[in-house]
């Protein structure tokens, strides 16, 4: 089952690739590692940009708000992998994680609304709500991606495994800019 | 009045009636925003007037942060009592992709951008083209800057910061020559950076990093340099003094803030000293025009000073025919007319007569570098001062 479109401007060779893998638990019981990491993986992809220090906020901030989305998510004894890979047009983060079961169905109804065309709308409801949703797992964090940063969501749902692929793919031009 | 969580701290400056917000501030539930957010409500109650509300050193912020900051100005309407300003940086993307949201929730909430026209030439200085000047101007400076340097105090194995260090060039020099442990050079152009760092790989030099910055607002710890250096650019700047505090705050106590200007009443020549005399003074009002003081560098010893740093040294830079090769000095004259004449005179719409006195004023100069018998001088004035040891910043 797939939400969204995924960005299939793969076929060149990539110009850099990065691959961790994680436990949701470490983050869920040190929440600053998602900083960390996020720090981590903007410094290494950033390096090439020649506006280092505005890729590296930039790739830094997407990284961290859809990191803490997914551990949020996550099972404490799920593996996240988390995947950073930049070509010439897009720079995308692919993060393979399992999800709690009660999360699931409200979180793939997220998906298809973040894929959506009103964005705008679900931006500002979530800017100016007084009280989280029911199941609060970071979802202002992944709207402002999309809506500041014209960042791409798709997710590939496994419905065999329950492993949730999903990707966020933002314009090389937004991180060069 | 401040408020420090892990990796941020909000401090309140009565005098611009301005919070600051430094580090990082990715908040984790809901405890944390309230915390955050009763700061925020609790200075906003004991002001009048516009709150500003500063975020050009706040490294990193994520939703949860924005939702604290959506909360305040929800707060701050159904008061509406105040104005709210942001103030953004274009060092940090997410502060000038996020803040200007904030503006949905109240129409009272004013969002600026310091660093997009924080002095008047920025346009002309931060491009591409201003490098060549740049670079002949390093040529002939440095074989005697590097003895000023060392004189100032700027040794083997320290910690040093270049602020504003343009193309990189004299900081790579530094590394070079005098052996600092690690140099960090921070400059706001991009174009400059960018060149910077091909020069370091060109060089292989492994010591020194280069930065995209705001000289006035560097995300950089306190008291973490031996030797703070900013050299010939406090002159572009109309509020040099907010550079100077933060040359002071990442200089430790007893390190050392260099500094230097370029000062157009100093320049003589002779033959046709009349003439190139007027020639800098009007090139020096075209200067004032566009907000640089090019006539500052009297003026550094008296900054130093009132920064009440201790120890205050000055040193004359001076390069003249006779200590300096020609060609290389009339490559320099040649920069700054081509620069004076055609990028600042555009910019100032000087007419054609105006444009043409002006260069015959530089060529008068380039006959007299480049006459046998002539004798012309540039001065650099050098000036440094010791952070005191129980210095309050």
């Amino acid at each position: 089952m797939d939400i969204g479109t995924f960005d299939t401007t793969a076929a060149s060779a990539p110009f850099s690739v990065i691959e961790l893998l994680v436990q949701a638990q470490d983050i869920q019981d040190r929440w600053q590692r998602c900083n960390m990491l996020a720090n981590y993986i903007a410094e290494y992809v950033a390096y090439q940009f020649p506006a280092r220090e505005w890729a590296e906020n930039l790739i830094s901030t997407v990284t961290n708000e859809f990191l803490e989305a997914v551990a949020c998510l996550s099972p404490g004894c799920a593996d996240l992998t988390l995947r950073c890979t930049q070509y010439a047009s897009t720079m995308q983060i692919e993060i393979e994680h399992s999800v709690q079961p009660n999360a699931l169905q409200p979180y793939l109804t997220f998906l298809s609304e973040l894929s959506g065309t009103t964005i705008g709308d679900l931006y500002f409801r979530l800017l100016t709500a007084t009280e989280r949703p029911e199941l609060s797992f970071n979802q202002f964090g992944l709207v402002m991606l999309v809506h500041d940063f014209h960042a791409r969501v798709a997710a590939r749902l496994d419905a065999a495994t329950g492993q949730i692929r999903i990707q966020v793919s933002v314009p090389t031009k937004e991180i060069s800019a | 009045m401040k408020y420090t969580g892990s990796t941020y701290c909000l401090s309140y400056d009565p005098l611009d009636q301005q919070i600051n917000f430094d580090g990082i501030l990715r908040l984790a539930g809901d405890d944390e925003i309230a915390a955050v957010f009763a700061y925020l409500a609790r200075i906003h109650d004991q002001v009048q007037g516009a709150l500003r509300l500063s975020f050009r050193r706040l490294r990193y912020i994520n939703a949860e942060g924005m939702r604290a900051l959506s909360m305040f100005v929800a707060f701050a309407r159904g008061r509406d009592t105040l104005t709210l300003k942001i103030i953004a940086s274009n060092v940090l993307a997410w502060s000038v992709r996020f803040l200007p949201n904030l503006r949905a929730v109240w129409d009272q909430v004013e969002f600026s951008i310091y660093d997009q026209q924080f002095y008047k030439s920025q346009e002309l200085v931060e491009d591409l083209d201003f490098i060549p000047l740049l670079r002949n101007q390093t040529r002939i400076l440095w074989p005697q800057e590097k003895q000023v340097l060392a004189r100032h105090g700027l040794g083997r194995g320290m910690r040093v910061a270049d602020i504003c260090c343009g193309c990189g060039d004299v900081a790579l020099l530094m590394v070079r020559e005098l052996e600092p442990s690690f140099i960090l050079g921070i400059d706001h152009s991009e174009a400059a950076i960018e060149y910077a760092r091909g020069l370091q790989t060109e060089f292989g030099v492994r010591n020194a990093e280069f930065q995209r910055g705001d000289a006035t607002a560097l995300l950089l710890d306190d008291n973490s340099f031996d030797f703070v250096a900013c050299r010939l650019s406090l002159q572009i700047f109309s509020q040099p003094e907010l550079i100077i505090r933060e040359l002071l705050r990442i200089t430790r106590p007893g390190g050392r803030i260099y500094v230097t200007g370029e000062d157009y009443d100093l320049i003589v020549g002779h033959p046709d000293n009349a003439l190139i005399h007027r020639t800098y003074e009007r090139a020096a009002a075209y200067g004032d025009a566009l907000g640089m003081d090019l006539r500052g560098g009297k003026k550094l010893s008296g900054m130093l000073s009132a920064a009440r740093l201790e120890d205050i040294r000055a040193d004359h830079v001076v390069v003249d025919t006779n200590n300096t090769d020609r060609e290389a000095f009339a490559r320099v004259i040649e920069s700054w007319r081509d620069f004076s004449a055609f990028t600042i005179g555009s910019q100032l719409h000087l007419s054609d007569a105006d444009r043409d006195s002006l260069l015959a004023g530089y060529n008068a100069h380039l006959r007299t570098i480049r006459a046998p018998h002539g004798y012309t001088t540039w001065t650099m004035i050098a000036c440094s001062g010791r952070k005191p040891a129980h210095s309050p910043v």
